[in-house]
């Protein structure tokens, strides 16, 4: 089993949106489901703070063992800040998703987007569990 | 590349690729998120007859010269996980090596996975790939591409990648470099059944571990022309070979 916390946003594609303290500013990762179903996270590709990226938009990429796969803007949004820790340390995705893995925070263009996210029930039936 | 993107980007779903080739020259790839800027030198590689393209799926280096190349597309198969088709494929590898009496099996765990910066790709085998006698003889990467599924690989014939080190400037010219993790069919048999029999075990192989029906194709008349036309565009492209 997987750890799908109460409390943060899901996407069909595996990222979650956790809310900050400040309004619309969101911090995203990958979930523990994605990073199991990955294996060793050894490359981590992230914008630069100050770029924009609508709905599913590619906004990354990430190298798992061989495999590359896209990391997908959940909602149109700013990237404010990046987790530099995982350019020396990728693997912070693997033991860690939710805290010390996050990937970018964010500041949503718009809010109606979240309605269509996935709260932490649904997501685990989304991936049967 | 071009054409195992462009087969990826329009295969439909539920269907799949198996497909088979070789290379007109020798060519050094690199993997999507390996440093290619200040390592590889493409007038030093052109001076050896050797091109230079940067893959669109993970790893390392690899130099395709005597090798066979496979790659299969996928889109909406089976478990549709990306470890899934990895674990399919090599088995079904390691069953069509069998067959010609290569007594190939599968890599277990050792540690972590290496970052695309630790060298060429067949320095060290990941996990599940496919080995003979603890040597590394076919090494696989993959790309998740809307949904589709690319995996290649590299199935050695003889020992080329021994000339990595000197063709990266890491050894003078005519250092022998030691490849004590590389083999190849050449080690096992004698001689190398040609590469169309070869093809021909693998790809039953491989439309057996994948199952479905399969019927033969060729690829090129299947495809878009206007979509392999830019993506060899795009691979050809110095921006996207030496992108990092």
């Amino acid at each position: 089993m997987s750890d799908i916390p109460a409390g943060l946003l899901y996407t069909a594609e595996h990222e979650y949106l956790r809310k900050t303290d400040e309004d619309q500013v969101y911090t995203v990762g990958i979930t523990d489901y994605a990073q199991g179903e990955l294996g060793d996270i050894v490359f981590i590709e992230l914008p630069a703070a100050g770029d924009s990226f609508d709905k599913m938009d590619s906004f990354g990429t990430i190298e798992a063992v061989k495999a590359v796969s896209d990391l997908y803007c959940p909602v149109k949004a700013e990237i404010l800040e990046v987790n530099a820790a995982l350019d020396d340390d990728p693997s912070l995705v693997n033991s860690d998703p939710y805290g010390a893995g996050w990937m970018v925070r964010i500041r949503v263009a718009d809010a109606g987007d979240l309605a269509g996210l996935m709260d932490h029930e649904t997501y685990a039936s989304h991936v049967g569990e | 590349m071009a054409v195992d993107h462009a087969l990826a980007a329009s295969v439909p779903d539920g269907r799949g690729w198996v497909r088979f080739y070789r290379w007109s020259r020798p060519t050094v790839s690199l993997g999507r998120h390996e440093p290619g800027r200040g390592r590889w030198d493409p007038q030093r590689l052109a001076a050896a007859g050797i091109d230079l393209v940067r893959r669109p799926t993970g790893g390392r280096a690899v130099l395709h010269h005597r090798e066979l190349t496979y790659s299969v597309v996928v889109r909406g198969w089976g478990a549709g996980s990306m470890r899934a088709l990895y674990g399919a494929v090599n088995r079904a590898l390691v069953e069509g090596l069998r067959s010609v009496g290569v007594p190939a099996e599968l890599a277990p765990r050792t540690g972590r996975a290496d970052p695309p910066d630790a060298g060429p790709c067949f320095e060290r085998p990941a996990e599940g790939e496919v080995m003979v006698g603890g040597r590394k003889l076919v090494g696989s990467a993959q790309v998740r591409l809307e949904g589709r599924l690319l995996q290649h690989g590299s199935v050695l014939l003889a020992d080329d990648q021994r000339r990595l080190p000197e063709l990266a400037g890491e050894i003078d010219p005519g250092e022998a470099a030691s490849t004590p993790s590389v083999t190849s069919l050449e080690d096992w048999l004698d001689p190398v059944p040609p590469v169309d029999e070869l093809a021909r075990v693998l790809g039953s192989a491989l439309r057996a571990e994948l199952g479905g029906h399969w019927h033969a194709a060729d690829t090129r008349p299947t495809l878009d022309a206007a979509l392999l036309a830019r993506l060899e565009d795009h691979y050809r492209s110095l921006d996207w070979t030496f992108r990092c």
